[in-house]
């Protein structure tokens, strides 16, 4: 007891360690978080490639519908564009809070046009017979793609909730770059989610 | 004498006799009969899907893919973090060592919140910044 409180007794007298912080915390949480994320699409594109590969024969199936590379390549552009334009509105939040707006919009209606692209889409696959249980590539293709689109949504509620505050003159920097993060995984992955599962 | 009586001698365990010097044979009949059925003992449980060339590539690639990525992700963070402490370092001039706790009452001045929170005020009334610097620090 005499030893514990011996101790105690330093420890209080001891100058504890000053923290530093290299970056917000935000902005660290998110990072962890992509990371964990692209290990995540990793393992389901993993496994969508040893499908294919076993697949014997022509991929897709025959008899499923085959994916409408032409017309999800234009939403791979929209995507591609809204990452640039929130890069842009990052470089203009320098600036002031008001030149921030315009890009930032714009990314938001790039992400949301991808959104119901991608939904106008499935719509059109389901027509034709192409559902989670129709094939093992109907499964793969509803599971990647579906989880990718609710990121995507995710993605456009944290920009939204950011170009809320951007209007009110609130948001702060790291708040914007914490959801620019997610972002541009979001629009990241996409090009290797069209290369591995639509070409 | 004395070893080779102990060699056969009968041992009781449980309800079954043993004897001790005939031990390895057991364990030989065991290594036999693992020998001579591998085929039903695959190390993956999909490893009996690789029909082909393509399907060994597929999962060899997946495999390495799957290994490293981890590896750089993490590698990737703390180069990225080792980078800010360098470029905070020469930005600043202070050191990022673990240095004493302040006295009570005062503020760190290089909090990258507190500097933050002033150029949001400033972009948005470039008069006078009035809100407080926070700590950065519990």
């Amino acid at each position: 007891m005499e030893a514990t409180g011996k101790i105690l007794h330093l420890s209080r007298k001891m100058p504890a360690a000053r923290r530093r912080q290299i970056a917000p915390n935000g902005v660290i949480g998110m990072l962890i978080f992509v990371i964990t994320e692209i290990m995540f699409f990793s393992g389901l594109i993993s496994a969508h490639t040893i499908v294919k590969s076993s697949a014997l024969g022509v991929w897709p199936p025959p008899g499923q519908p085959r994916l409408p590379i032409q017309e999800t390549l234009i939403n791979t552009v929209a995507l591609l564009v809204s990452g640039l334009l929130l890069q842009r509105s990052h470089v203009a939040y320098e600036k002031g809070l008001s030149s921030a707006r315009r890009p930032l919009l714009w990314t938001l209606l790039l992400g949301a046009f991808f959104v119901v692209f991608q939904g106008a889409e499935w719509a059109a696959l389901l027509r034709e017979g192409l559902t989670m249980t129709s094939s093992t590539h109907g499964g793969f293709f509803y599971l990647i793609i579906g989880i990718h689109a609710l990121h995507a949504i995710a993605g456009l509620l944290a920009l939204l909730w950011c170009y809320r505050r951007l209007v009110s003159g609130d948001l702060l920097k790291s708040q914007l770059l914490t959801v620019e993060i997610f972002w541009y995984f979001v629009v990241g992955l996409w090009p290797l989610l069209y290369w591995r599962v639509y070409l | 004498v004395r070893l080779a009586a102990r060699a056969v001698t009968v041992r009781r365990i449980g309800a079954v006799r043993f004897a001790p010097g005939a031990r390895w044979l057991h364990s030989l009949a065991a290594a036999l009969v693992c020998w001579s059925v591998p085929a039903i003992a695959n190390a993956c449980p999909v490893c009996f899907a690789a029909k082909d060339e393509a399907n060994r590539v597929a999962f060899l690639a997946t495999t390495v893919f799957l290994t490293a990525a981890p590896i750089i992700l993490i590698g990737c963070f703390l180069s990225w973090a080792a980078r800010r402490v360098r470029a905070l370092e020469a930005e600043t001039g202070e050191s990022f060592e673990a240095t004493a706790e302040p006295a009570s009452g005062t503020l760190p001045t290089a909090s990258p919140i507190a500097a933050e929170r002033s150029e949001v005020v400033a972009l948005r009334s470039p008069v006078a910044p009035d809100v407080q610097p926070t700590r950065d620090t519990p």
